[in-house]
């Protein structure tokens, strides 16, 4: 258990009371363990509502296992803690609908998602799963950002996406795997149309 | 392992955040980008709220999309819609047995459906086409332009500030008008792209007559007549020179008239005498004091435009003052008048024209064919 992945929570014992000082473990799927201030854990609405069910006493993290989120890597939750420390105690924005939101992305931010484009989609996937809604503006807000002034192609190579030709051809080998039959019907078929029949029967 | 996740992978309400923060450009370009990106935004049809400008050329054979944009990180981006052999090109994208104006409608629609804010501009009209192309071009834009009406008889007038109108037949501009919502609009221009390509010299006059009784040209504040084609016999100008009858309307500041390889130039000079250099605008020409209280002055100089055989007409007029004391029609600075001459007949060509409300020309009256709405 990588106890040392876990961020270091700043809190001052004197200033700040005991139940501030609380603090839970959860683990990633592949086994990487965090501990997370309860203030950081706000951040996102779907852990907050999972410990304050769970309604644990500071023993009970010590002793019970920890809180596993079981389709969330180590590498990615890590960045989602670090991200939860830094912004802990933050209002979290409403979406009311009444202004556009400008989004602009505070340097710890962009650092912390100075990643490869695999990692980031899965870290929006993670803001979007745990519902932290700040992280999930400026993740999506930087997928935006990648997208500005360039052609189809080079987007297709930023958010590697297959052309309609290549998924076109995937979605063929994938059911000629299927049925090697398939090919073979499709392309009489072709066939038969280009001879200018009208239907295949 | 399995492989990163990508753009696609993402949940629709993660796709919408992203979509809300791309901006119409990016989000079109990523339209063309695969399958999945396509449907589902043609599905979540996504709000365009940072549009500013929208420019449509039509060509015989292509179709220009410019849009420009209020977004912090989009400029403006043109998208060309082609004819290809055995289908169509959109971008660099082929697509087989399609045809480029169906897809550049579908792309149309998907903007004009999704636009929640008014347009800064909207221009559209056939391309200035250098060859022989142009009937063609005439059809695709009539064709455009019936669909395009047909579009928004269902749905809100659009709002836009300018509309850019480069067309040369009233039917063609009375397709336009009716779907634009004239509260909004302040600014009309319409140019005839037919002039400067010497194989339409035969360019028919516009009839403003219905045009002019739609609501949407009475609320303009501007208007802007361009490259307009009035057929005049060149003797029918000359005259208006020694009338100088226009020295008389208080509502000319400056008038002058430029010339390039100008046949009847002698003509010229025997109704206005030697040519002077003005120093400060370093160009030859006549120029006239006109006796009103404004000082104004009455020009004519030597042609800086680039087209050859070409006779143009300027004159400008500032009315800002007077415009409060004029209940309907007056000149706004500065409308440029032209000629096109050819053999037998010298072309008055408006280059650009534009006036508000109530104003009277007694002498532009004389040889302009639409004078008489000018002056209600």
């Amino acid at each position: 258990m990588s106890v040392e992945n876990a961020p270091v929570v700043d809190v001052d014992e004197a200033a700040i009371p005991v139940e501030k000082k609380m603090y839970y473990r959860f683990e990633s799927n592949d086994k990487k363990e965090f501990r997370v201030s309860e203030l950081a854990i706000q951040q996102s609405e779907t852990l907050n509502r999972l410990v304050e069910a769970m309604g644990y006493t500071s023993e009970d993290v010590e002793n019970k296992p920890a809180i596993a989120i079981e389709n969330i890597d180590g590498k990615t939750l890590k960045l989602v803690f670090q991200w939860c420390e830094h912004h802990k105690g933050e209002a979290i924005p409403v979406d009311d609908g009444s202004v556009p939101k400008i989004v602009e992305i505070p340097e710890f931010d962009a650092k912390l998602m100075d990643i490869d484009n695999g990692l980031l989609f899965k870290l929006i996937w993670a803001a979007d799963y745990l519902n932290i809604v700040q992280l999930l503006n400026v993740s999506c807000k930087k997928v935006a950002n990648m997208a500005q002034g360039k052609t189809p192609a080079q987007l297709r190579r930023v958010y590697l996406l297959p052309s309609d030709e290549e998924d076109e051809a995937a979605k063929r080998a994938a059911q000629e795997a299927q049925d090697p039959r398939a090919r073979e019907v499709e392309e009489e078929f072709e066939e038969r149309k280009r001879q200018g029949g009208n239907s295949f029967f | 392992m399995s492989p990163p996740p990508t753009l696609t992978d993402m949940p629709s309400d993660v796709m919408d955040v992203i979509l809300e923060k791309l901006g119409f450009v990016a989000i079109l370009t990523l339209r063309k980008v695969c399958r999945d990106l396509r449907n589902y935004i043609d599905d979540a049809k996504p709000e365009f709220d940072d549009i500013s400008k929208i420019s449509i050329d039509v060509c015989d054979e292509n179709i220009l999309l410019e849009i420009g944009s209020h977004h912090e990180n989009t400029k403006s981006t043109v998208i060309s819609y082609s004819k290809h052999l055995t289908g169509c090109l959109v971008g660099e994208k082929f697509f087989e047995k399609e045809n480029f104006q169906k897809i550049f409608f579908d792309d149309f629609k998907i903007i004009f459906s999704s636009l929640n804010k008014f347009l800064e501009e909207f221009e559209i009209g056939r391309d200035k086409d250098q060859g022989r192309g142009v009937q063609r071009s005439e059809n695709i834009l009539n064709e455009f332009l019936k669909q395009f009406q047909f579009f928004f008889s269902t749905k809100k007038p659009l709002n836009l500030k300018k509309l850019i109108l480069k067309m040369c037949s009233a039917s063609q501009i009375l397709h336009v008008l009716p779907s634009i919502s004239p509260k909004v609009l302040e600014e009309i221009e319409i140019f005839d792209p037919s002039i400067g390509n010497p194989l339409h010299y035969g360019s028919k006059p516009m009839e403003l007559e219905e045009i002019v009784k739609t609501e949407q040209w009475k609320m303009a504040r501007n208007l802007k007549i361009g490259q307009f084609l009035v057929t005049v016999p060149v003797k029918n100008f000359l005259h208006f020179g020694k009338a100088v009858a226009f020295q008389s309307s208080p509502h000319f500041e400056s008038f002058s008239i430029h010339y390039d390889d100008f046949k009847e130039w002698r003509s010229l000079k025997d109704v206005f005498g030697a040519p002077q250099l003005n120093q400060n605008i370093q160009r030859i020409g006549w120029f006239f004091k006109l006796p009103t209280p404004e000082n104004t002055q009455f020009v004519i100089m030597n042609n800086y435009f680039s087209f050859s055989r070409h006779f143009c007409f300027y004159e400008s007029a500032n009315s800002m003052s007077k415009r409060t004391q004029l209940p309907h029609f007056c000149l706004i600075p500065p409308p440029f008048f032209g000629f096109y001459q050819f053999t037998d007949y010298v072309y008055l060509l408006i280059t650009s024209l534009r006036f508000s409300s109530n104003a009277s020309f007694p002498v532009v009256n004389t040889i302009f064919l639409f004078f008489d709405f000018l002056c209600f």
